[in-house]
């Protein structure tokens, strides 16, 4: 039996092989529930609309070194980083909950060919909802 | 068939009329549940708005069905009709006037964010309001005295119309020939409210968001209008027995 050893395969030798880390992160991910706040406009006024979402991710806190890079004034906010999979497509200052928590979207990172997307995610720990 | 309406939105505690048009005459006339709550004459269709307005959008609206006499398979067709203050009333008019969809105009400060893409949109707000009258009438109405509060208001209106493409710049005018239309004159008339035929402001808003650059425009309009609420009046009507007490 032959095994193949990537490291014999030279870059130059495969070309468009975009590293797809979608398995790897699947195994890294858990199932996740996040209620999405949708909007729609009935009569001229917005009506919220609690959306439930079951996708595969993984919510972390982030790191001192993280925390340490924003800018001061929001070094002092609590900053998850969530990693889900592709079909989980939220927007930028949208509002989630997860278990009874608001979170609100503060950046999207599009990773999408490689198989994940990466939001950053603040506490709304005052409560000021969507 | 199709349902007739001189106008899509109307302020509580006023009546329209809905008429039933192709066919078969006569119509029925009936009110979907679950909505505004208000009531409409089955044989007349004179519609009646609701008392008061709902602080929940989705009880805004009314559905009107309307069924006609046809034999064995009766048509049945459908209107709408929405319950509206007075702001709402000029969000309705830009809408109608605009030829806008549901979810482009909408009341400011709602922490609505526009989306993504190159529709015209408009937010109406209150810039400011100044009362000029306050009164409180007593009356009978149904052989039941009330009490009538009413007030009157001259309030500034800010319209903001915005798009990412050139839709805002090229129809921003429409927004002033809205207020002049026959339509606004008719809405006013139903509804008993004014609404200034020129505006007090017009200001280029236009700036930068994030990687576009959208146009905005902010217009003031004026607009007077009454707000009133009824209420019952307190009364005594049950009395201990009267004794009186003298000095002996």
């Amino acid at each position: 039996m032959k095994f193949s050893n990537g490291k014999n395969t030279l870059l130059k030798d495969s070309p468009g092989t975009l590293p797809d880390v979608s398995l790897a992160m699947l195994n890294w991910f858990q199932k996740i529930t996040f209620i999405r706040i949708v909007k729609t406009v009935v009569a001229h006024r917005v009506v919220e609309t609690p959306t439930p979402v079951t996708f595969e991710g993984v919510m972390q806190p982030f790191s001192a070194k993280q925390i340490e890079m924003k800018p001061e004034g929001q070094r002092a906010w609590k900053w998850w980083k969530l990693h889900a999979q592709p079909s989980f497509i939220v927007d930028v200052d949208e509002v989630v909950t997860y278990k009874g928590q608001n979170y609100r979207v503060k950046a999207q990172n599009d990773y999408a060919e490689y198989g994940y997307l990466e939001y950053d995610l603040i506490e709304d720990y005052i409560g000021s909802g969507p | 068939m199709i349902v007739l309406q001189n106008v899509t939105a109307i302020r509580n505690n006023l009546k329209t009329i809905f008429k039933g048009s192709g066919g078969t005459a006569p119509y029925s006339y009936a009110v979907a549940p679950n909505g505004a709550g208000g009531t409409i004459d089955p044989v007349t269709g004179v519609y009646s708005a609701p008392q008061s307005l709902s602080d929940d959008p989705s009880k805004a609206i009314d559905t009107i069905i309307v069924t006609d006499s046809t034999p064995v398979t009766p048509v049945v067709a459908q209107a709408i009709i929405s319950i509206l203050d007075p702001l709402g009333l000029i969000c309705d008019i830009i809408q109608s006037e605009l030829g806008l969809a549901d979810d482009q105009v909408f009341l400011w400060d709602q922490k609505f964010t526009l989306p993504n893409d190159s529709r015209l949109y408009v937010a109406v707000s209150v810039v400011s309001c100044k009362p000029f009258g306050n009164k409180v009438e007593h009356v009978d109405i149904a052989g039941t005295f009330k009490e009538v509060q009413s007030t009157n208001f001259y309030a500034i209106l800010g319209i903001d119309i915005c798009s990412r493409s050139t839709s805002a710049l090229y129809r921003k005018e429409e927004v002033i020939m809205a207020m002049r239309s026959d339509y606004a004159q008719s809405q006013q008339e139903v509804n008993s409210f004014k609404v200034a035929t020129l505006p007090t402001g017009f200001v280029n808003l236009s700036n930068m968001e994030g990687p576009a650059i959208p146009y905005r425009f902010n217009i003031s309009v004026p607009i007077q209008y009454a707000v009133s609420k009824i209420k019952g009046v307190p009364y005594f009507d049950t009395f201990d027995n009267v004794g009186i007490t003298t000095n002996t």
